[in-house]
C-alpha cells in the first residue's frame, strides 16, 4: 500500500460518509447529483493536494526538529547550556517552544524593502528559493510506499531541482542593491560552480552499481550491502559537496557573518528572512535524505531481519521502514551540525580550489574505479570493449591528474 | 600540507566531541542566569553604599572622579552628600580609594537596570539605603574545573551596615584612624610630580 493508495481511500471514506449523511438526512435531488459528479471529477486532484500537504507539513516538522537539534547539540559541543524555553518558564524545559516563539516573533515583525532594492525581484528571490526546496521533498521517498512521487528519474529530478537555489541566492543578492548581498550572491554562484561538478560525478558511480536513477531501485539494491562501504570515496565527495551545496558552516561562504553583514540574507527581514532561514534547513534535510538514500541503505533496517512473538499474539519485526530513514537522516545531520560546531570557515579560493583541484579528481577517480570493477566482475553482463573504451577514459583523466599533479596542487 | 589539513579538520573535531561527552555527565559551564547565580568575588565593584555617618561632604570623591559623575549635592543646612550618576560611571573604585573616611562602599548589586536616564541619578539618600546583597552560590564544580585542587577561600564578612545604634562605635573609628584629612590628593600630587 503506498501513500496515493491509503490517502485515497481516507477521502473516499470521509467524503463517501459525509454525502451518505447528507442523503439519510433529505438532501437529494439535482443538487446532491451535481455534488456527487463534482467530487467523481475531482475526486484524484483531491487526493493529489491532500498528498503534497502531508510532504508538505513533513517537511516544515522535520524543519523545526532539525533545528532544535541544531541548537541543543550545538549547545552542548560548544560546552554550554542551549535554549531552554518550556512551557513552565524559561529554563525548565527542552527549548522546543522556542522555535514557534521565533516564528512568531518572525511573523509579526516589519517587513522591509530597502529603497533602492529591485522591489518585485527582491521579493521574488526568497519564493524561488522555498519553493525550489520544498520541490525536492517531492522526489524524497521515505520508504517503498511513502512518497509523493516515485519518479523513474527521481534521482535527476531531485539533484536538478537541488541545484536550482544559488539562483534564487543570486537573484536576492543582486536586488537588494546592497555590497555585502551582491558580493554573497556571486560567492554562492561560485561555490555552486566549482561543487556541482563533483558532487554530480560522485553519484554516478552510486547510479552504476545500483542500475537505476529511481531512488527505491537504489535502496531496494543496498539491502545486503551499504553503498559507504561500496564506495567510500564517492561518499567523501558527496559530503562536502553537499555541505557545500547546502551552504553549512565549512562552506557558508554566502552568509558569512564575519566578513558580510549576513551574507545575501542582509537586507531581509521578517517573513522573508524567516523564509530564507527555512530554506536552508529544508535543504539540509533533503541533502541527508539524499545522502542515506545513496549511501546509508535508506530505509533498510540496519540490523539483520527478526521477528519477535509478542505475548498478546500477533508479530514484531522491527520498526517501520519510515522510522530507519528518519533516524539515519537525523544521524547525518548530528554529524554535520558536529562539523559546523568544531570547523571554521574557508576562504573564496579554497572552496574553488576545494571543488575543483581535490573534489573532481577524487570523483573522477572513483568513476574510473568503479568502472573498472564492474568491467572485470563477471556478474555485470557487458560489452567488454565498451567497458574498456569506459574505463580507459577516466583512467587517462586520472592519469593526467596523477601525472601533472604539480598544476593541481 | 596535507597533514597540516588533517590537523586543521581532526583537532577541533576531537575538541567538540570531549565536550559533548564531557557533558553526558558533568553540567556545562554556563549558568541560567536569572535564576543561578555565581557568587561574587569579594572584590568585586558594584553599586556604591553611602555611610551618613562618616561622611563629611568634604567632596575628595568627586575631585577623584574621572568621568565627574559624583556631585556634592546639599541635603540639608550645613550638610552636604555626594549624588553619583551611575549611567556615567566606570566603577573604578576611585572615589572609595580617595574617600579620607571611609564612608563610599562600593556593594556586590549589579543589576542597575531602570527605565529612565533620570533614575540613574541615585541622590545621597538612595546611596545610603543601597544594600549590599550578595546572593549566589560558589559554584564548587566549576570552581574545580578551573582552578583544579585549590581550595576555595573563605570570603570575608560584608562591612557591616551601619545603624543609628553605632553612631558611638563609628566615632571611635574614626578617632583610632591617623588623622590624614587630604593624604589621598597629596599623594596624587606626589604622583604627578614622580611622573614628570
Amino acid at each position: 500500500m503506498d501513500l496515493y493508495s491509503a490517502v485515497h481511500g481516507l477521502v473516499t471514506w470521509l467524503v463517501g460518509g459525509i454525502l451518505g449523511l447528507l442523503e439519510w438526512l433529505g438532501m437529494r435531488g439535482p443538487l446532491m447529483q451535481f455534488i456527487r459528479w463534482m467530487y467523481g471529477a475531482l475526486e484524484h486532484t483531491i487526493t493529489v493536494a491532500v498528498v503534497v500537504i502531508l510532504v508538505l507539513v513533513i517537511g516544515l516538522l522535520m524543519v523545526i526538529l532539525m533545528l532544535w537539534i541544531e541548537r541543543k547539540l550545538i549547545g552542548r559541543l560548544a560546552d554550554r547550556r542551549a535554549t531552554m524555553l518550556g512551557f513552565r518558564g524559561i529554563g525548565k524545559g527542552t527549548g522546543a517552544i522556542q522555535l514557534f516563539a521565533d516564528a512568531i516573533k518572525l511573523l509579526v515583525k516589519e517587513d522591509t524593502t530597502p529603497k533602492k532594492a529591485d522591489s518585485h525581484v527582491f521579493a521574488t528571490g526568497p519564493s524561488i528559493l522555498v519553493a525550489s526546496s520544498l520541490l525536492v521533498l517531492v522526489a524524497i521517498p521515505w520508504s517503498d510506499g511513502f512518497a509523493a512521487s516515485n519518479l523513474n528519474d527521481g534521482l535527476l529530478f531531485a539533484l536538478a531541482v537541488f541545484a536550482f537555489a544559488p539562483f534564487a541566492v543570486f537573484l536576492s543578492g543582486w536586488s537588494a542593491n546592497n555590497k555585502y548581498t551582491l558580493i554573497g550572491g556571486m560567492r554562492s554562484a561560485t561555490q555552486m560552480i566549482s561543487c556541482e561538478i563533483p558532487f554530480l560525478l560522485s553519484i554516478s558511480g552510486v547510479v552504476m552499481l545500483s542500475g537505476s536513477f529511481r531512488l527505491t531501485d537504489i535502496v531496494n539494491v543496498q539491502r545486503d550491502m551499504w553503498f559507504v562501504f561500496l564506495q567510500p570515496v564517492a561518499f567523501v565527495v558527496f559530503l562536502v559537496a553537499m555541505v557545500s551545496e547546502i551552504e553549512r558552516i565549512p562552506f557558508d561562504l554566502p552568509e558569512a557573518e564575519a566578513e558580510l553583514v549576513e551574507g545575501w540574507q542582509t537586507e531581509y527581514s521578517g517573513m522573508k528572512f524567516a523564509f530564507a532561514m527555512m530554506a536552508g534547513y529544508i535543504r539540509g534535510f533533503a541533502g541527508c535524505a539524499l545522502g542515506v538514500i545513496l549511501f546509508f541503505g535508506g530505509w533498510n533496517s540496519p540490523v539483520p531481519a527478526y521477528t519477535v512473538q509478542l505475548p498478546w499474539g500477533g508479530q514484531f519485526a522491527g520498526p517501520v521502514p519510515e522510522l530507519w530513514f528518519l533516524i539515519k537522516v537525523l544521524l547525518l545531520f548530528m554529524f554535520l551540525v558536529w562539523v559546523r560546531a568544531g570547523l571554521g570557515r574557508v576562504r573564496v579560493d579554497q572552496i574553488v580550489t576545494i571543488g575543483w583541484k581535490r573534489l573532481l579528481p577524487l570523483a573522477v577517480f572513483n568513476i574510473a574505479l568503479t568502472v573498472a570493477l564492474l568491467a572485470f566482475s563477471t556478474d555485470i553482463d557487458s560489452d567488454p570493449l565498451v567497458a574498456g573504451v569506459a574505463f580507459i577514459l577516466p583512467a587517462g583523466v586520472l592519469g593526467l591528474v596523477l601525472w601533472r599533479w604539480r598544476w593541481f596542487g | 600540507m596535507e597533514m597540516e589539513v588533517v590537523r586543521v579538520i581532526a583537532r577541533p573535531l576531537w575538541v567538540t566531541l570531549k565536550y559533548l561527552m564531557r557533558g553526558l555527565w558533568r553540567r556545562p559551564v554556563t549558568v541560567l542566569y536569572p535564576f543561578e547565580k555565581i557568587k561574587l568575588p569579594f572584590q568585586w565593584r558594584g553599586l556604591h553604599q553611602l555611610d551618613d555617618e562618616k561622611c563629611t561632604g568634604c567632596g575628595a570623591c568627586s575631585r577623584v572622579c574621572p568621568n565627574i559623575c559624583i556631585d556634592i549635592v546639599q541635603v540639608a543646612e550645613k550638610k552636604k552628600r555626594p549624588s553619583i550618576d551611575i549611567g556615567r560611571c566606570l566603577f573604578c573604585g576611585y572615589c572609595v580609594d580617595a574617600c579620607p573616611f571611609d564612608a563610599i562602599h562600593m556593594t556586590g548589586n549589579y543589576e542597575l537596570a531602570v527605565f529612565t536616564r533620570q533614575e540613574l541619578v541615585l541622590s545621597p539618600e538612595a546611596l545610603m539605603k543601597v544594600e549590599d546583597v550578595r546572593e549566589g552560590t560558589i559554584d564548587e564544580e566549576m570552581w574545580k574545573r578551573v582552578y583544579g585542587d585549590e581550595p576555595i577561600p573563605e570570603w570575608p564578612p560584608l562591612p557591616e551596615k551601619p545603624s543609628k545604634g553605632k553612631k558611638d562605635a563609628a566615632k571611635k573609628d574614626e578617632a583610632a584612624r591617623p588623622p590624614e584629612g587630604a593624604a589621598p590628593a597629596a599623594a596624587a600630587g606626589r604622583a604627578r610630580e614622580a611622573a614628570k
